[in-house]
Formats: structure tokens, sequence, C-alpha cells
């Protein structure tokens, strides 16, 4: 009996310390959608979209792969660690300014650049978005962008 | 009990037991202590655009918060978010499709996205805020153009240049690295963004507590400073080598032919004095470009993906696809070609939309 609880002792150890080294951490999406994959290739089945804020619990990162738990899953995931940010790097918040603008517009108008400001220098500056906003709406799904590539088709 | 008596006097056994199980289980109580909300149950505001009131004043409060931003970037290089950097790039591409026509063309833009989008997932940063989009401009001039939020402009003079899917795939990989590396926002005249930036707005007069106004003129400004840059003084060298190193990483990993970069770079219009604009003014010397191309080792990391024979039935020109010679037999196609044969053809098909 001794032994048995000694072997249980060191097998909790063991493991303590092997989970212990992977304890992770609060991230959120940083891009507007981002594919979540069954495992970390780009012709992996896409099991979920996230989108812009998003929450994941992050469990390690590899080659540019992050390994993901979703809220409310158990399971681990994988999506491209360039979509993700730690969770409090969010943009400062200073309340609703008497202006109109945003929190987050004043911290990004801050740095320069926002939506409310593209808005006003498109109408000052008659700079023309409407192609950029066509190219924007050029979009193929991930199963079309494989098939292209690894398919030919 | 018995087995609790044996420790009774062994209170570091029973610690370490503690301790274990409280090592192994702390993420799930961290988890349990700090949930991940659910976006369901608990919205996060969007970055809807606020109704921009030009002439509305900041308060204090703000204009502070503001210079403090400002004050913060220049002390540090600029670092701009994903969401940040795509309103730049939208800027900086509407100046040059100010700039240059676009090519209306569909299927070639089209075609153009599929490929590009392809290989930005084998790029150092596959996801951008809104993703790479690729159009083609209407010029003849060889040239390319990357904005930082991912917009990505070929012109037909360079689609001309190219002889094959691999080459196309070379010049599209090469434009991705600028914008995954950030070489567009990092390279502005050598002076970092934020000295551009806090000139403009502080020329506008926000440090006297400025308008909505103050900070379009701060955008502009610093928009037209980068389109400056990326339109005619181009990147600096070290920025170009390191783009075509790893446009030929990203072409191999997508399974395009390594060599097609150099093969292209050897027809570009040389480096001299007749050429002012295009890729032979902003671009290093083509020998110099192939020479460090050749130092370069490719890492094998195409991509993987079964099946990888495709078959063709005639008539009717129906693909079907097996993954092995004892599918090919059993589902009876006689004929079978390799994708890089369906590239050929799918290139040569538009090819002449250039």
């Amino acid at each position: 009996m001794k032994k048995l609880i000694t072997f249980f002792v060191m097998t909790m150890f063991v493991t303590g310390i092997a989970v212990g080294e992977t304890i992770p951490s609060a991230m959120m999406v940083q891009v507007r959608q981002s594919a979540v994959r069954e495992y970390a290739s780009v012709v992996a089945p896409v099991v979920s979209t996230l989108s812009y804020r998003d929450p994941v619990l992050f469990w390690g990162n590899k080659d540019g792969w992050a390994k993901v738990q979703l809220p409310g899953s158990s399971c681990i995931y994988y999506m491209f660690m360039s979509a993700l940010a730690p969770r409090d790097t969010q943009p400062g918040s200073v309340g609703q300014a008497a202006s109109g603008v945003t929190s987050p517009e004043i911290v990004l108008a801050g740095k320069g650049f926002s939506s409310t400001a593209e808005d006003s220098y498109a109408r000052t500056s008659h700079i023309d978005y409407s192609w950029v906003n066509l190219m924007e709406s050029w979009d193929f799904s991930s199963d079309e962008i494989i098939n292209f590539l690894a398919c030919g088709l | 009990m018995r087995a609790l008596g044996m420790y009774r006097g062994k209170p570091v056994l029973l610690f370490w037991l503690s301790l274990c199980l409280a090592f192994a289980f702390s993420p799930w109580l961290a988890w349990a202590a700090d949930p991940l909300p659910d976006p369901a149950q608990e919205p996060v505001p969007r970055q809807t655009p606020a109704p921009a009131d030009d002439q509305a004043a900041l308060t204090p409060e703000q204009v502070e918060i503001i210079k403090s931003a400002i004050r913060r970037a220049s002390e540090a290089k600029l670092e701009l978010n994903p969401e940040e950097e795509y309103y730049v790039g939208r800027a900086v591409a509407a100046q040059i499709l100010a700039s240059y026509k676009p090519y209306d063309c569909p299927p070639l833009n089209a075609y153009l996205n599929k490929l590009g989008q392809g290989l930005a997932l084998f790029s150092s940063r596959p996801e951008l805020y809104n993703g790479y989009r690729f159009i083609v401009l209407d010029s003849e001039e060889v040239n390319a153009f990357a904005s930082p939020g991912g917009h990505i402009l070929v012109t037909r003079g360079l689609l001309k240049l190219t002889r094959s899917e691999d080459e196309l795939a070379a010049v599209l990989a090469h434009e991705i690295t600028h914008v995954a590396l950030r070489h567009g926002l990092a390279s502005v005249e050598g002076l970092r963004l934020t000295d551009i930036i806090s000139e403009a707005v502080i020329s506008a007069g926000l440090a006297s507590g400025g308008k909505v106004a103050d900070f379009t003129t701060a955008f502009g400004n610093a928009i037209a400073g980068i389109a400056k840059q990326i339109i005619v003084s181009g990147y600096s060298q070290a920025y170009e080598f390191e783009a075509d190193g790893e446009a030929r990483r990203i072409i191999a990993a997508a399974g395009y032919d390594p060599q097609a970069l150099a093969r292209l770079i050897s027809r570009l219009p040389e480096r001299d004095s007749e050429h002012t604009s295009g890729f032979a003014a902003t671009h290093p010397e083509r020998q110099t470009r192939i020479d460090i191309l050749a130092r370069s080792e490719v890492p094998d990391q195409r991509i993987r993906r079964k099946p990888r024979i495709f078959l063709r039935e005639d008539p009717g020109y129906v693909f079907g696809v097996a993954g092995t010679q004892q599918e090919i037999e059993e589902i009876r196609l006689d004929k079978w070609v390799p994708v890089t044969v369906l590239r050929d053809e799918r290139f040569s098909a538009a090819r002449v939309l250039f």
C-alpha cells in the first residue's frame, strides 16, 4: 500500500510539472475573421470561425500555430498565431467623448488612424475608396483557396 | 485511514501531494477564477464608426490622452495594431488607385486573389485584420505596390513579364512579404512614423485644444508620407533582399518552383538612369538579387495534402481525384495529370487577360 501511494504521489508530481509548464493564458482575436482548425495545417478542416475580439484560451505556440481552447469547449484546436493578441491589449478607456468620438477611436486617432478619421479624410481629400471597398469584397472560402493551390482547380 | 495514518508523521510528503494536485489543476482553477466571457452573453462593443463631427471640440482630458499616446509612441518605435494598420493601408491603397487606373477584369482579379490569398497562408503573417487583397492596375509600367493593410496592387506590365504561375506566385509572395514584415510602415524615409504624426498633429493645433478635423489633417499628412515612400522611393535594399528570400520560401512551401523568382528577376528591366519609376528604379540591381537568392536555402516545407494526383476524363474535361495508383485503377480513369499541368493550363487561360 505504501508503495502504491508513493507511486501515486510521484505520478502526480510528474503530471503536475508537465501540465504546469503549459499554463494557459487568455487571448483575443485581433483580426476581423479567423479560422479555427482541427489540426495545425492550412489544409485542416475549419471547425469554427472567430471574429474580432472573440476570446480564446491560449495553450502554446509552435511554428506559427497557436493551440487554443474555445469558450464552452474542452477540445484543443489550432489558429494562426498572428491572429491573436493578449487579452489585455484593449484600447484605453476614457469614456464617450463629447465630440461623439468613442474611446477606442480617440486612442486610434491619437496615432492618427481610425474609421472616423478615414471618413473625414475621404470627404476633405476627395480620395475615392470605391475600388478599395470593391477589393475587400473579393472573398474566397478556405476550401476554394486550398483547392486552387493544392488541386489546381 | 490506515494510509493516512501511515503518513501522519510525514507532513512533507502530504505537502508535496497537495502541491502537485494544485499545480496539475491550476489551469482549470485559473479558468474557473477568470472564465472567458461568452460572446453571446457579453457582447464586446465593435469599432463601428462614430458619426464624425469635424468641428466638435475635444475635451482637455482627451487632448491629454492623445498627447500622451504620441509621447509614448515617440519614445519607442510605433507599433500599430492590425486594425490601425488596416486603416493606414486602405488610405494608402486609395492614394495609389488615384494615381494608377485599376484594371476592371473580374476573372483576372479573382485569379490573382485566389493565388495571392493562398500564398499568404504560408507567409509569416497569414492573417491580417481584413486579409490580403489583390488588384491589377491598368498600366504598362513594370511595378507592384504593397500597402500596409494587405492591399497589393500589380501592374499589367509586370504580369506580362511572367511566363508561368510559378513566376506570378513569386511576384505576389514578394509583395506579401513586404506587408507581412511591415516594411511599408518601417521605412518611411528612415523616420519614425510618430515623427510625422506628431508634427502633423502639433501643426494642426491639437496642443491648444484640437478638433476632429485636426486628426484628419494629421492622418492625411501621414498617409501622403507613406504613399510617397511606397510609390516613389521604394523600400531599402535590405528589405528587398529580405522579401526575395521570404518569397522564395513561401512559393516553395505552397508547392511552386522556388527558382521562379530568380528567373523572373533576370527578365526585369535593368536599373539605369532611364528608369526613374517602377521596379527598376525602386529595386536593387537584378544580378545582386539573383546572387543573394542563390546563396539562400529553401527549407522543404511543401504543402502536404493527399491526393496529389489528379485525373482528367475526356470528353467534357471533367476532373476527378485519386490518391494512389490503385485508386486510379479502381475508378477506371485512364488519364491523369499532375497539378503542375493544371496550373499551366490555368495560367495560359489567365495570361490572355493580361
